[in-house]
């Protein structure tokens, strides 16, 4: 399986942030920045949020923001654990939003094994004691550290 | 067994290629543990209707919206990725399929 890149560089925790589009940009422009992903990203980000939303209702409830793997130099996650939450469309059910307190920006190249990947996140979001212990970490490197182990559990 | 009995599924997402194989994988294991022959396959929204009216899929499980009108079962499939909801979701694919085989078997 290909590797992804989980680094505190790469995660923010007490994200202040007014809206869904300042939250997407400051992590895409983070993975930008460090090389994963062309510039085109942040906002292909942005448009694939307005035409197929990822908030997803779960217990904490969490986005998965993502583009297609043409704007993605190498795999990549990007976290960040919100101030306050933000409000986000709802994954297969328009006209329903989700407050978001969990955001997962995902660089993914190659989509065939990366639904590997998807599989390990999904597991994540099913578990709402990983979930929790993701909130409420002290600092980026514990983050980094705990999501490393929650993916390769 | 012959090919009647293979249910076919579409799983969708909007870009057709991570949740929408990962819709299709999860819906395969789902009806193999259940001993029903699976094809699954993963598209966008946009595809959904023409694959569908081409003939060959018996049910569409997605994430996303799907314009046009589909002549098969289309089922939610987001509880699939969250976990909440699940059991039901699980339950109404399974009872969505065990009518397609029936239909399939009269039909035979």
């Amino acid at each position: 399986m290909e590797e992804i890149t989980i680094s505190s560089d790469l995660i923010k925790l007490n994200l202040d942030a007014e809206d869904k589009d300042q939250a997407v940009t400051f992590l895409s422009d983070k993975l930008y920045n460090q090389g994963y992903v062309k510039k085109e990203f942040s906002q292909k980000v942005l448009d694939r949020e307005r035409e197929y939303p990822t908030g997803l209702p779960t217990k904490i409830p969490l986005a998965i923001c993502h583009t297609q793997a043409d704007y993605v130099n190498k795999n990549a996650v990007a976290v960040a654990v919100l101030k306050k939450p933000i409000e986000f469309q709802e994954m297969g059910n328009p006209g329903s939003s989700v407050l978001v307190e969990i955001l997962f920006v995902l660089a993914l190249g190659n989509p065939k094994t990366q639904v590997l990947w998807l599989r390990k996140f999904v597991k994540i979001f099913q578990n709402e004691k990983a979930l929790l212990e993701i909130k409420n970490c002290e600092s980026e490197k514990q983050l980094e550290k705990r999501l490393r182990e929650l993916l390769t559990e | 067994m012959n090919n009647k009995n293979i249910i076919s599924v579409l799983g969708v997402c909007g870009s057709g290629t991570v949740s929408s194989t990962l819709l299709a994988d999860r819906v395969k294991e789902i009806l193999e543990e259940r001993k029903i022959r699976v094809k699954a396959t993963g598209v966008m929204p946009q595809m959904v209707k023409d694959y569908v009216d081409r003939g060959g899929i018996d049910i569409v499980v997605t994430t996303s919206p799907i314009p046009g009108e589909i002549k098969v079962p289309v089922i939610k499939g987001v509880p699939l990725l969250t976990g909440i909801g699940e059991d039901e979701c699980i339950q109404e694919i399974v009872d969505a399929v065990s009518k397609i085989l029936e239909e399939k078997e009269k039909a035979a």
